[in-house]
């Protein structure tokens, strides 16, 4: 059988693709055959991230920061559709990942929003993005911006922290230990914006929840004189997460099911 | 030792006597006679993936760029520059597209950068500033889009031009 250049290998035709400019690429060999736009479209977007994308996210111009962002987040989103292995262990790497921690320290609210969505989205991913998450170190900036005065930024910051605890137990027991609880039960007492109670709410029941290994129940007793107050919300969200929340606290110790049973929830539930 | 002789065999049967400073090209063979202790004269190196005829070309090419210095490691700064292949180089890869393809297998299986570089620059060439339409008759690609996704390819194109 002769050799085509459809038989090739995609890592070889990668090869060749090096040397032709971007219009050759975009717009005539994208659209020839299924197999080498398909080729193209990895290749190609993976170029994005390796030059135009990644230099602008590292630059010191604002516009060029927020346009890389909100260009990565599509890739994200892209990619997350797609299924391709590859192309995500591709596009999520240690370089960008310590990029996006260090713009969460931005002045700029807009950089500083903006960075936090995409490793949002990350950490709403796969569990190899969050391990990389949790590798650069993002629990303990996430757990001080729970602490921030913009709502949004605190909301999200929750979310991130429950998309990571709830990944697996291990890192569940990463945002626990980091000190995550004790600004979270802040939040869920103090706030009364409705979106960032709900979604604290989450992050609380992702803290609590898993069997292998159960959560430490010292690590979560502080949850149980606050009951009545979180039990006293009327959101039906708020209320389910905190119930199945409960649920799991009851199963980790005798303990804390009667420690549960005397701060008198029962007549609530 | 110059002058040394190692036995190539092809995947179907014929050996070839190389120099091993010409064979050492290959980063494939080098590391087979470094790391295996192949030197003797007797050994044979079987090369599965390569048949007689790609084999000779290959040889070929290594004979005569076998004082050529090693090519630059740094593949990030792969340059875009098509008219730099030698006359030679033009001359030995005006060969049918089965055969160049072939040859860019063997490259890569045999890890030889400077050769595959060259060819994979010849078929860049021949796909440099062409319609789709001209890259299709090239190659003798068909085109198997539906013309649903070839609208769809054209919204995907969008969003990598917005600036």
């Amino acid at each position: 059988m002769t050799c085509s250049i459809l038989r090739l290998p995609a890592e070889i035709t990668y090869r060749i693709l090096d040397h032709l400019d971007e219009s050759t690429l975009i717009l005539s060999l994208r659209n020839v055959c299924k197999r080498l736009n398909l080729i193209l479209d990895t290749y190609y977007r993976y170029q994005v991230v390796r030059n135009i994308l990644v230099d602008d996210l590292f630059n010191d111009d604002v516009n060029q920061i927020l346009g890389a962002l909100s260009k990565y987040r599509q890739l994200l989103n892209i990619v997350a559709s797609s299924k391709n292995q590859q192309l995500s262990i591709e596009i999520v790497n240690p370089d960008i990942v310590s990029r996006l921690i260090q713009l969460l320290n931005s002045e700029h609210d807009q950089i500083q929003h903006d960075a936090l969505w995409v490793l949002l989205n990350m950490a709403g991913g796969s569990s190899h993005h969050t391990k990389y998450l949790v590798n650069a170190g993002v629990i303990q900036i996430l757990i001080e911006l729970i602490n921030s005065p913009k709502e949004s930024i605190q909301e999200n910051a929750i979310w991130t922290l429950s998309n990571i605890a709830g990944d697996d137990c291990q890192c569940r027991d990463y945002v626990l230990n980091g000190g995550a609880l004790p600004p979270l039960l802040n939040v869920l007492s103090n706030s009364t914006r409705l979106p960032t109670l709900q979604t604290a709410a989450w992050c609380l029941l992702n803290l609590c929840r898993g069997t292998s290994p159960s959560v430490d129940v010292t690590k979560v007793e502080s949850v149980v004189p606050m009951l009545n107050h979180l039990l006293a919300n009327s959101d039906e969200f708020v209320l389910n997460d905190i119930c199945f929340a409960l649920s799991y606290l009851c199963q980790l110790s005798n303990e804390i099911l009667s420690a549960i049973i005397q701060v008198g929830v029962i007549p609530r539930l | 030792m110059a002058g040394n002789k190692i036995k190539l065999q092809s995947n179907d049967g014929d050996t070839f006597d190389v120099d091993v400073e010409i064979a050492k090209q290959s980063a494939t063979i080098k590391t087979m006679l470094e790391d295996l202790g192949m030197s003797e004269e007797d050994d044979v190196i079987p090369l599965p993936n390569v048949n007689s005829a790609i084999l000779k070309k290959v040889i070929q090419w290594a004979t005569h760029h076998k004082d050529d210095p090693p090519p630059p490691e740094d593949d990030e700064n792969r340059e875009k520059n098509l008219s730099d292949i030698s006359s030679w180089d033009q001359d030995f890869l005006k060969v049918d597209q089965g055969t160049l393809f072939e040859l860019i297998l063997a490259a890569n299986y045999l890890d030889i950068k400077g050769l595959l570089d060259v060819t994979c620059k010849t078929v860049a060439n021949m796909i440099k500033g062409r319609t789709p339409e001209e890259i299709r008759r090239q190659f003798n690609i068909k085109n198997d889009f539906t013309p649903q996704e070839e609208e769809q390819i054209k919204k995907e194109n969008e969003w990598c031009e917005e600036k």
